[in-house]
This record gives structure tokens, C-alpha cells and sequence, in this order.
């Protein structure tokens, strides 16, 4: 049997969870804003397009959120579609294969920028989870890519320790401003330099 | 309403809550369900004690919120004489032909000089614009009632990227003048004002609060749980001590 203080343990860790999810949720609400709005100014080429699609995944026991996630739906200008081309993701993980891979034992903050919007929904899954795809390749060893030039296809992944970001000004700083000078073309080593806390090595080595 | 929340008497926030639940399709149709009332009870309940107070007082808060994202350069620096706010005010278009439009909440100020300034505000909670070109609508027909340089039209909600959406759809017939506020720019606002003096920093203390229970804030990090644990053991100490 456990103590009282032991017991009263497990109310505070619960209280605890429930004020680091209110961040989350602040995190991924604020980078949703940030992202149409520094938009205009980092890059011409794209433009949102819709509203920004939220899906989250509770853990394998049903008690906790393990992942949550935004997806903003953008599309080039000069098409004259009125689907998305792509949607930029931003996607947290806490627990789970979202961040189970080697030498990593913390949360992480993903931001991709796929074909389709993040989802959990059984039998529409499309997530970041590990271990990634074989057909991908690393660029700097921190961004993963995926590009298919036939069909003029080019999707990538970097990722982030989640509490090494601390307030507003980071979030400008390491996800939104990365991921926009990403979409307009600029090399991951100008994207996401060597300097950056938080980023997280996805292979070692570089390959510039 | 607003102390009742506060004073933790009553849980009828909790419809209000964004918090994500899933996909599963009942946690969609109760999402549903629930979207179609919930915005205007916000908007009287954030906005409603405005219409008061005197004129200098809520002029002096629709300055500050447009302060905080760079568009207050665009209203008088005079207070004005009287602001009229108009709930759910229908505007009907000359043209006889399209249907009356209703945003959310019209603010009319009087200055002095008997010029007149209007701010159309349309605020959104967990509902799409409705029609699509819903912001559009509002602006074009609400010109009709005052010129461009005197209105301002503001965007409220959650997420903005739907007013940004409507900008580029339509290359910007706002020239500038469509203001997209995040829920959250408002509440720090009313974080900042009730720390104040003013008259307003009562009203600002119970709307923050009732921001915070219903999931509205910006991100300021994360701590460890040491502090919680902490602030636990001396607690613990205390109540044995009493024992």
C-alpha cells in the first residue's frame, strides 16, 4: 500500500500534466497565428488556404493526450486551385512512437510540411511517428526529407525538444520562421543552423 | 454570469471549453451542437458590460486592444462623446436584393467634433465563417453606412488564419483596415488591465478568468514540476503540523 504523501503524488502529477497540456495547447494555438500571419513576409509563393485542422491521440491506455497537433492548409498562389498543395504540421509528442527513437527520451515538437494534414482517426492515420519511412532521405542530418520529382513533390520533417522553447519570441524563431524559409527554398543550413538549442538530430552527420 | 464563473459558482463555462477531443465522430456532432449558441453568449458575456460604462472608459479599452496590434494610430486621440454599441445590428444592403447582414457587434463612436468612427467587429469561437465571404459581406454593405477611412473592422477568435484566408481571397478590399485579433492577444490585454486602476480592471480580472477556464492563453513555456512539488511538500508540512 502506498503513503498518503505518495498517494497525494499522483494528484499533483495529474495537476502537473494538466498545466504542461494547457501549454501545449497555447503552443500549438499561437504557432496556428504566427504561421498565416509571418507568412506574407518570408515567402510570396504560398498562402493559406482554410481553416487549420486539429487532431489528437490519447495514449495506448486511454488516459492521457500522448500527441496533439495543427495543420494549416496552404496552396502557391499561381495555381488556381482551391485545395490545399500542402499543409504545414505542427505536431507535439509526449509519449509513444512520436518520440521513440535512438537516444531520445523527451517531448518533442515535430513541424512538418506534408501532402496531407496530421491525423490519429483509426484507418486515416498520418502522423509523425518512429521510425520514419525508408524512402527518406536527411539534409544537415536534421531536416528529413521526402521528394519526388516527377511529380514535383517535396515534403520534409525537422523537429524540436519541446520545453527547450520557452516563450512567443521562440516560437517566431525556431518553428514559424524555419518552416516558412523552408517552403521559399532556403538551405537547411540557413533554415535551421548549427547554433539552435532544441534541435533535434534526426541522423548523425552532416550532409550539406 | 461573469463572477458567478469566477467565484467557481457555476460550470456553465464548460461549454464554452476548446479543448480538442479527439476524432471520434460523438465528440464531432456534441462539437456541433454546441457551436450554434455558444458565440453569441460570449460576446455578450466578454463584451456586453462595455455598453455601461462611459464612453471614455470603453474607448479607452478598444485603444488599447487595437494597440497591441499596431492599429491604433488609425482612431482619434480625443475621447469621443458617446459610443453606442449595437448587438446583432442588422445592416440592410441598397441593393434590395441580397439579405440583411448581422455582425456581431457594431461600436459607433461620437467624438466632439461630431465626427463619427465605427468599428464592425465579427467574433468567432469554434464556428467557419458563415457564408464563406461572411467578412467580405460585412465590410462592403458597412460601408455603406460610414467611408472607409472612418471603420475598422475587427476579426476575433481563436485561430485567425480564416480572416487571412478571406484577405487573400479577395486582394485585401480592406486596404488594411481588416484587424485579425487572436482570443488570446485579448485576454493578455485584460491580464495587463487588471493589474491597473482603471474602472475596467474588475471587469478585465472576471473576463480573464473566464478566459483561462475556457482554454484561452499564450504560450509562456514550461516548467518543471519541482515548483508544483514544492509548493505540495510545504503544504504538507503545514497540515501536519497542525495535526
Amino acid at each position: 500500500m502506498i503513503s498518503e504523501k505518495e498517494a497525494e503524488s499522483i494528484a499533483e502529477c495529474f495537476r502537473y500534466v494538466d498545466q504542461v497540456g494547457l501549454q501545449i495547447n497555447a503552443l500549438l494555438d499561437d504557432v496556428g497565428n504566427l504561421l498565416p500571419e509571418m507568412m506574407s513576409t518570408l515567402t510570396k509563393e504560398f498562402r493559406c488556404v482554410g481553416k487549420t485542422l486539429i487532431s489528437s491521440r490519447y495514449c495506448d491506455s486511454g488516459w492521457v493526450y500522448s500527441d496533439e497537433s495543427r495543420s494549416v492548409p496552404i496552396r502557391r498562389k499561381r495555381t488556381g486551385k482551391l485545395k490545399a498543395d500542402y499543409y504545414i504540421c505542427f505536431q507535439v509528442s509526449t509519449v509513444g512512437d512520436g518520440i521513440n527513437f535512438p537516444n531520445n527520451s523527451v517531448p518533442l515538437l515535430h513541424v512538418g510540411c506534408f501532402k496531407w494534414p496530421v491525423s490519429f482517426k483509426p484507418g486515416e492515420e498520418y502522423y509523425v511517428g518512429y521510425p520514419l519511412e525508408d524512402e527518406v532521405s536527411f539534409d544537415g542530418g536534421r531536416l528529413a526529407r521526402w521528394r519526388d520529382l516527377e511529380v514535383n513533390s517535396d515534403e520534409w520533417l525537422f523537429s524540436l525538444k519541446l520545453c527547450s522553447l520557452k516563450d512567443i519570441a521562440d516560437l517566431k524563431k525556431y518553428v514559424v520562421e524555419p518552416s516558412l524559409k523552408l517552403l521559399a527554398g532556403c538551405e537547411v543550413a540557413e533554415a535551421l543552423p548549427d547554433e539552435w538549442l532544441g534541435q533535434v538530430l534526426l541522423r548523425q552527420g552532416k550532409q550539406y | 454570469m461573469l463572477h458567478a464563473i469566477k467565484n467557481n459558482k457555476t460550470s456553465l463555462y464548460k461549454r464554452y471549453q476548446l479543448l480538442s477531443k479527439g476524432d471520434s465522430e460523438e465528440s464531432k456532432a456534441y462539437d456541433e451542437e454546441r457551436k450554434k449558441c455558444q458565440e453569441d453568449e460570449i460576446t455578450s458575456t466578454v463584451f456586453g458590460p462595455l455598453d455601461f460604462v462611459p464612453a471614455s472608459v470603453a474607448y479607452g479599452f478598444w485603444r488599447k486592444l487595437l494597440e497591441c496590434v499596431g492599429k491604433s494610430v488609425v482612431l482619434p486621440l480625443e475621447n469621443p462623446n458617446k459610443i453606442e454599441m449595437t448587438f446583432w445590428g442588422r445592416i440592410f444592403p441598397r441593393d434590395r436584393n441580397i439579405s440583411s447582414i448581422e455582425p456581431d457587434l457594431l461600436v459607433r463612436m461620437i467624438f466632439p467634433n461630431e465626427k463619427i468612427f465605427l468599428l464592425i467587429v465579427e467574433m468567432k469561437w469554434m464556428a467557419e465563417l458563415n457564408p464563406k465571404n461572411q467578412l467580405q459581406l460585412q465590410w462592403r454593405h458597412g460601408l455603406e453606412l460610414i467611408d472607409h477611412d472612418s471603420a475598422l473592422h475587427l476579426f476575433i477568435a481563436p485561430n485567425i488564419s480564416e480572416g487571412k484566408v478571406a484577405i487573400d481571397d479577395c486582394g485585401d478590399v480592406w486596404d488594411g483596415r481588416l484587424v485579425l485579433i487572436p482570443w488570446s492577444i485579448v485576454r493578455s490585454l485584460l491580464e495587463d488591465l487588471r493589474k491597473t486602476e482603471s474602472v475596467l480592471s474588475r471587469w478585465a480580472e472576471c473576463v480573464d478568468v473566464f478566459l483561462h477556464k475556457v482554454g484561452i492563453s499564450s504560450f509562456t513555456g514550461f516548467q518543471g514540476p519541482k515548483e508544483a512539488f514544492k509548493f505540495s511538500a510545504k503544504r504538507c508540512y503545514q497540515v501536519e503540523k497542525k495535526s
